[in-house]
C-alpha cells in the first residue's frame, strides 16, 4: 500500500476519480499548474490538463457557484477553496444556491458537488487562516460535512463525497496535513462512508469524541491517561453531518463519562448538539455530565496560536472533573 | 555562550525543512538577516536568513539533511561585540507568554509528549485511584428539594425502589453516585434479612418455614396490572349509603316473571342501569387520562367491566354498550359474561375496550372497600351487600330499611371530590326511585 | 479575441429599436419572420400579460401569498423564451420571469401551481410564490438572494463550452442585480473562460425603490461588460421584435464559440416591486403613465395590424382562448392537491437520513 501523508491523500484520491470518471474535474485559486497552495492538487494539471484542472480568477463565488452550474449538467466539480475562512465569499452561493437547488427543484436539479478547504489552527495564521467554521454549515439543511483526521479516512471520504449525489463540504485539518504519514489503502474503490465515525481505541473509564485536528491533541491526551491507568474510548467522528450517533450513544452510555473536543468556537458548536443528544438519548447511564473541551468565543488570535487549541492540559483537566463528579 | 538556531517553521503545515545548501561558512561572522542556509519544503524553497549577529559556530545539520521543523540548525557563539543582538525567536517566545498549552506547543505532532514541558494535570480516579477516605458524607438536596445524585445513580434507585432522599451522597457536594445506591441497597437489604419487614427491596426470606410460589400466569398478570393502577392513578375514595328498599320490592316484583324469560333478575342489573345513566351525565368519570400527552380521552360508549372472582384469580369480562340496554338485557349480559369467566370461555373480545368497571363485592362480605381502579380508566365502583340496617326515617322514627353501600374510587386527576359527590347523588336518587330504570 | 456580431454594434449610445412607438419598422435591413411567427410573439405577449393580471386575481383572493408583477417586461421576456432551443439550451431566469417560462412553454398549469403552492408546480411547493422552473426545459430554479443564479450560469456556460455541443446558457436578472458581488464574479468568470453565456439585464430602472442613479455609477449597464471582456449592448426590452434580433444574434454567436454577452434591455415594470409594495412612495404617477404608452403589446399590435395581420376579431379570439387556458390551468392547479406535511423532509438528500426521519415522526405524532 502508498505510504502519504494527508494532503498527499488529497492529490492522490482527486487523480484515482478523475481517472475513473470523466465528469469530475477540479477548479479553484492556484489548483492549475501551482498544485494549489498546500500542493493538494500537485500533478493534476499535467496529468488532466486545464480543463479538468481549472484555475479560475480569484472569487469564492465565482469557484462555487461556478461548480454548481457545471454540477447541474452532469458534471462532479471538486471545489477547493484555499482557506476555510475564505468561503464567507462564497457562502450565499453555498448555503442558498449549493445546499438547497435539490430541494428547491424537488430534485429536478443536484448539486454533486465537493468544497474543499483546509481548516484549523496551530499554523500561526491568525484569524483568517486559523479557523473552523464547520458548524456554519451543519447548519445548512441540504450540505454534508465531513472533517478526516487520517490520510486513509481522507482517501475513503474524499472519494465518497466526490460519488456523493448530494453536496459535500470536506474540512480538511491543515495543520496534520504533513504531520503523519500512513499507509492508505490502493484499492480504487476504497471509500469510508459519510456518517460512519471511527472508533480509535477503547477503554472504560471515559470516552473523549473529537474530529478534525483536534483528533492529534485527543490522541495524546487518551495516551497521557493511559500512563495514569486512565483507560478511555476515543472516537473520532469524522462526520458532522450525518455524525453517528449511535456509536458515540453507545459507548456514553456504557462508559457514563464523555468529553467532548474541538477547536472551533464554544459556544453552540457542533460538541453542544453531542451534549445535548447523549443527555437526551442516554441520561439514565450518565455518571457525569457530558463535557465540552473547546476554542474559545474569540476571534482566532495570532499570538497565542497553541493556548487557543485545546490541548493536553485542558482535555485532562476535563476528564478529572468528569472522573470525579 | 551559544545560541541554538532552529529550523522555522516556513510556511502553514510545513513541518520539516531540507537543507540545500549552506551560505554562511562555519566560524564566519553573520550579520542579522544575512542569508544563512537554503532551505526546501515540499511547499517553498527559502533563504533562511540568521536571526541575529554572531558567529556561526556549527552546521548543525548537513546539506540534504531534513530537520524537523524546531529542531536544531546551527550554533551561534557571542559576536564579535562581545553579544548576540536579537532575542531567540522560537521556544523562548513562546514559554514566554505562559499560555502555551503543555507541551503540545513544541511538538504537537509527535506520538506523544506528555512527560515533557508543562506538567500535566494528575487525575485521581475513583475506584482504582481511591478518594480521601475522610470525606464527610451528607445528604444533600440541591435548592429545589431534590437530593444530588448523577443520572445513572437516580435511574438505580428508581428501579431498586430505594428513596434518594435516604442515601448519603459521597461525590463533591453530596452527590449521590451509583456506588452510594449500590452500598444503600447492600444495607437496606441486611436490615431487612435482620427485622422481616420492609417491602422496597425483595429480600432472601427462602427458607424453612416458607414456601415460594413462583408468579405466573393470570396471578402475575394481575399483579402487574394492580401495581400499574396503584402507581400510576391518583386514587381517592368516595363512599355512600343508599335506601334500596323501593328496588329491592321491585325486583322481588319482577323476579318470577324474568324468570319465565329464562333470566335470573339480580339486583346488579337495576344498578348498572342506574350507573350508565349517571356516567352519561358526569362524562368525566367514564373516560381515561392519557399521560403521554396529558390529555383526558372521553368515551362516546359505555362498556362495563365486571370484575368476576374465578378459581385462577380475577376476571374483568366487559358489557359492552350498557347504556344501549334495558334492565332485561343488562341481567341476560350479566349471567352469560359471568358464566364465561368461570368456564373459561371468554373471547379476547370480551375482555377489551372497559371504559368503567363495577366490582361486586357484596356477595361475600364487607362493609365497603377501596377497590383499584382498572387503570386506564376513571374510576371504578364497588357495590356491596343490600342489608336491612336501622334508619332514622324524616319523621325521626326509626325504621329498618334496604340499605346499600357504594365505595366509589377515582382517579382524582380526571374529577375533582364536588364532581364525584353530585355524581353519587345522581347515582343514588336513581336506586331510590327504581321504577325509572325501567323507563 | 472575441469577434463582434455581425448585425449590431456593441457599445452604441442608443438602445437597438426595430420599430417605433407608433408600430413602424425602422430597422435597416428587412423583416425576416414570417407571419405566424410574428403572430406567436404576439400571442406570447398577451399570455404573459394575462398570466401576470391572473396571477394578481390570485395573490389578491388569497390563493398565493405574494407575487412579483412582470408586466411591462414582456416584450423582453418573450425575446428571451424566443432566441434559445428549449430543453437544449439552459435558462438561469429570476423571479420575475414568468414571461420567460410561460412563452417558452413550461405550462401555465405548472406556473399557477409553483404561485399557488400546489402538487401542480414541479418544483413541489418548496419555493414561496415568483420562482418558476422546469426540469424538462432546463429552467434552473429562481431564487430570492439577488444575483446568487448568475455565478451558477457562468459555470453552467462553462459546462457547454467544456461539452463541446454547442449548446448556450441564458442569464436574466434585474438592474439591482448588477451591484452584488455574485453578478461582477459570475460577469468576470465567464469572460475569463469564454463561456457560451447571455446575460440579460431587464432595467426597469428600479431595484424595489431605488433608482439606477443610485445602483450604478456607470451611465448604462451595458458599458459594464468592457470590463469583463465581452460586448455589452443596450436594446428596447418593450420592443419585441428588437430584442428578438438581438438576443438570436447573441445566442447563436455564442453558440458558435465566440464567448459571452451583456444585454441592457430597457423596460419598465408597471405593477410595484411586489404583492408587498406600494410603488406610489417612490415613483410619479406621470412616470408611469409615460411609459404606459410605450406598452409593448398596442405598440407590436399595431406593428402587426399595419401589416394586415391582426385583426379585432383575432384579438377578440386570443383573449378568449387564454382566459380560458387560464381558468383550466387555475382549476387544475387547485385539483393537485398540496403537499402532505412529511414531503418537507424529502429532497434535502438524496436519502432521508436518520435526524429527518426522526424530525418527520416527533412532527407527525
Amino acid at each position: 500500500m502508498p505510504v502519504m501523508n494527508l494532503v498527499q491523500a488529497v492529490s492522490y484520491t482527486l487523480a484515482s476519480e478523475m481517472a475513473r470518471d470523466e465528469a469530475v474535474v477540479v477548479l479553484g485559486e492556484d489548483v492549475g499548474k501551482r498544485g494549489g497552495v498546500f500542493l493538494a492538487t500537485e500533478g493534476l494539471y499535467d496529468q488532466f490538463g486545464p480543463d479538468r484542472v481549472i484555475d479560475t480568477p480569484l472569487s469564492e463565488a465565482g469557484i462555487i457557484g461556478a461548480a454548481l452550474g457545471m454540477s447541474v449538467h452532469g458534471m462532479r466539480p471538486v471545489a477547493e477553496i484555499q482557506f476555510a475562512e475564505y468561503v464567507f465569499h462564497g457562502f450565499d452561493q453555498l448555503v442558498s444556491q449549493v445546499a438547497k437547488l435539490r430541494y428547491r427543484s424537488a430534485g429536478q436539479f443536484t448539486a454533486p458537488l465537493v468544497v474543499r478547504m483546509p481548516a484549523g489552527g496551530g499554523v500561526k495564521g491568525g484569524h483568517h487562516h486559523s479557523q473552523n467554521p464547520e458548524t456554519h454549515f451543519v447548519h445548512t439543511a441540504g450540505l454534508h460535512v465531513v472533517y478526516p483526521s487520517t490520510p486513509s479516512d481522507t482517501v475513503g471520504m474524499l472519494r465518497s463525497a466526490i460519488r456523493s449525489n448530494d453536496p459535500v463540504v470536506l474540512f480538511e485539518p491543515k495543520r496534520l496535513y504533513r504531520a503523519v504519514k500512513e499507509d492508505v489503502p490502493e484499492d480504487p474503490d476504497h471509500i469510508v462512508p459519510v456518517g460512519r465515525a471511527a472508533v480509535r481505541r477503547e477503554g472504560d473509564d471515559v470516552v473523549l469524541v473529537s474530529y478534525g485536528g483536534s483528533m492529534a491533541e485527543t490522541l495524546q491526551a487518551a495516551d497521557a491517561l493511559a500512563e495514569q491507568d486512565v483507560a478511555s474510548t476515543v472516537i473520532d467522528l469524522r462526520s458532522l453531518m450525518p455524525w453517528d450517533r449511535d456509536t458515540v450513544l453507545e459507548h456514553a452510555a456504557r462508559v457514563g463519562r464523555v468529553v467532548l473536543v474541538s477547536e472551533s468556537p464554544h459556544t453552540a458548536g457542533f460538541m453542544s448538539e453531542v451534549a445535548a443528544t447523549i443527555s437526551e438519548q442516554v441520561l439514565d447511564h450518565l455518571l457525569a455530565p457530558p463535557t465540552r473541551v473547546s476554542g474559545a468565543d474569540t476571534p482566532y488570535p495570532y499570538a497565542q496560536d497553541r493556548a487557543y487549541l485545546p490541548g493536553p492540559r485542558r482535555i485532562l483537566h476535563a476528564v478529572q472533573r468528569v472522573l470525579e463528579y | 555562550m551559544s545560541r541554538i538556531f532552529t529550523m522555522p517553521e516556513l510556511a502553514e503545515s510545513v513541518v520539516e525543512g531540507e537543507v540545500v545548501q549552506w551560505l554562511a561558512a562555519v566560524g564566519e561572522v553573520v550579520q542579522e538577516n544575512q542569508p544563512l542556509v537554503e532551505v526546501m519544503t515540499d511547499k517553498v524553497t527559502v533563504e533562511v536568513v540568521a536571526p541575529y549577529t554572531g558567529v556561526l559556530e556549527a552546521h548543525l545539520a548537513a546539506e540534504g539533511d531534513v530537520v524537523p521543523v524546531g529542531q536544531p540548525l546551527a550554533r551561534f557563539a557571542d559576536g564579535p561585540d562581545g553579544a548576540v543582538t536579537a532575542v531567540e525567536p522560537d521556544a523562548a517566545g513562546e514559554a514566554g507568554q505562559g499560555e502555551a498549552d503543555d507541551g503540545s506547543a513544541r511538538t504537537l505532532f509527535t506520538a506523544h509528549d506528555a512527560g515533557e514541558g508543562e506538567a500535566l494535570p494528575r487525575i485521581r480516579k475513583p475506584g482504582a485511584n481511591a478518594r480521601p477516605a475522610a470525606r464527610e458524607t451528607t445528604a444533600a438536596t440541591g435548592p429545589y428539594g431534590r437530593p444530588l445524585a448523577v443520572p445513572a445513580a437516580r435511574r438505580k434507585a428508581r428501579e431498586a425502589g430505594i428513596d434518594l432522599t435516604a442515601i448519603q451522597g459521597s461525590g463533591p457536594a453530596g452527590r449521590i453516585r451509583v456506588s452510594d445506591v449500590e452500598a444503600a441497597l447492600a444495607r437496606t437489604g441486611a436490615s431487612q434479612a435482620a427485622t422481616r419487614h420492609g417491602t422496597t427491596v425483595a429480600p432472601e426470606l427462602a427458607g424453612p418455614g416458607t414456601t415460594r410460589v413462583p408468579l405466573r400466569g393470570m396471578r402475575r398478570a394481575i399483579a402487574r396490572q394492580m401495581m400499574d393502577s396503584h402507581l400510576g392513578t391518583a386514587r381517592a375514595l368516595q363512599v355512600d349509603e343508599a335506601d334500596v328498599s323501593d328496588l329491592v320490592a321491585l325486583r322481588n316484583r319482577l323476579k318470577p316473571r324474568a324468570a319465565e324469560q329464562g333470566v335470573s333478575l339480580s339486583y346488579l342489573p337495576f344498578i348498572l342501569a342506574a350507573l350508565t345513566r349517571s356516567l352519561a351525565a358526569f362524562p368525566m368519570l367514564n373516560a381515561r387520562f392519557d399521560a403521554s400527552d396529558e390529555s383526558i380521552v372521553l368515551h362516546d360508549r359505555v362498556n362495563l367491566g365486571l370484575a368476576v372472582a374465578t378459581d385462577a384469580g380475577l376476571v374483568v369480562p366487559v358489557l359492552r354498550n350498557a347504556d344501549q340496554l334495558g334492565v332485561m338485557d343488562l341481567a341476560r349480559e350479566v349471567t352469560r359474561l359471568a358464566t364465561a369467566a368461570r368456564d373459561g370461555t371468554l373471547d379476547p373480545a370480551d375482555v377489551q375496550g372497559g371504559t368503567f368497571s363495577v366490582t361486586n363485592i357484596g356477595t361475600i362480605g364487607g362493609l365497603f372497600s377501596l377497590p383499584v381502579i382498572n387503570a386506564p380508566e376513571a374510576a371504578i365502583l364497588g357495590v356491596h351487600a343490600i342489608k336491612k340496617r336501622p334508619v332514622v326515617m324524616p319523621d325521626d322514627s326509626i325504621a329498618a330499611r334496604h340499605m346499600l353501600y357504594l365505595s366509589l374510587a377515582f382517579d382524582h386527576r380526571l374529577a375533582d371530590g364536588a364532581e364525584v359527590a353530585h355524581f353519587s347523588n345522581h347515582l343514588i336518587d336513581q336506586l331510590q326511585d327504581p321504577e325509572t330504570l325501567l323507563l | 479575441m472575441i469577434e463582434e456580431s455581425s448585425r449590431f454594434e456593441p457599445f452604441q449610445d442608443e438602445p437597438l429599436r426595430v420599430t417605433s412607438d407608433e408600430g413602424a419598422w425602422i430597422a435597416s435591413f428587412d423583416l425576416d419572420l414570417d407571419e405566424a411567427e410574428l403572430q406567436t410573439l404576439y400571442r406570447e405577449l398577451k399570455r404573459a400579460r394575462k398570466l401576470d393580471e391572473r396571477l394578481g386575481v390570485l395573490q389578491r383572493s388569497g390563493k398565493s401569498s405574494f407575487v412579483a408583477p412582470s408586466s411591462g417586461h414582456e416584450g423582453i421576456q418573450v425575446a428571451i423564451a424566443k432566441s434559445v432551443q428549449a430543453g437544449r439550451d439552459w435558462l438561469f431566469p429570476y423571479y420575475r420571469d414568468y414571461g420567460v417560462v410561460s412563452a417558452l412553454g413550461v405550462p401555465l398549469e405548472e406556473i399557477i401551481g409553483q404561485m399557488t403552492g400546489t402538487l401542480a408546480d414541479p418544483a413541489g411547493a418548496r419555493q414561496m410564490p415568483s420562482h418558476p422552473s422546469s426540469g424538462p426545459l432546463n429552467v434552473f430554479t429562481a431564487l430570492s438572494p439577488i444575483a446568487s443564479h448568475v455565478p451558477p450560469a457562468a459555470g453552467s456556460g462553462l459546462a457547454q463550452k467544456l461539452a463541446g455541443k454547442g449548446d448556450v446558457t441564458i442569464c436574466s436578472f434585474g438592474d439591482g442585480a448588477t451591484s452584488e458581488g455574485d453578478w461582477h464574479a459570475a460577469m468576470n468568470f465567464a469572460g475569463v473562460q469564454g463561456a457560451p453565456v447571455v446575460f440579460v439585464c431587464e432595467n426597469n430602472r428600479y431595484a424595489i425603490s431605488v433608482g439606477l442613479e443610485k445602483q450604478s455609477g456607470s451611465a448604462t449597464i451595458a458599458e459594464k461588460a468592457r470590463a469583463y471582456g465581452m460586448p455589452g449592448y443596450q436594446v428596447d426590452g418593450m420592443d419585441v421584435l428588437a430584442s428578438l434580433y438581438l438576443l438570436r444574434e447573441l445566442v447563436e454567436r455564442a453558440r458558435a464559440g465566440f464567448g459571452p454577452a451583456l444585454v441592457d434591455a430597457s423596460v419598465y415594470r408597471y405593477g410595484p416591486h411586489s404583492s408587498a409594495d406600494d410603488d406610489s412612495i417612490y415613483r410619479p404617477a406621470e412616470e408611469v403613465a409615460a411609459w404606459r404608452a410605450r406598452d409593448p403589446l398596442p405598440r407590436y399590435r399595431r406593428f402587426l395590424e399595419q401589416r394586415g395581420s391582426w385583426s379585432d376579431a383575432q384579438e377578440a379570439a386570443l383573449d378568449a382562448a387564454i382566459e380560458e387556458e387560464l381558468d383550466v390551468a387555475v382549476r387544475r392547479a387547485e385539483a393537485a392537491g398540496v403537499p402532505e406535511l412529511g414531503a418537507m423532509f424529502e429532497d434535502v438528500y438524496e436519502r432521508v437520513p436518520w435526524h429527518l426521519e426522526e424530525q418527520r415522526e416527533e412532527m407527525e405524532r
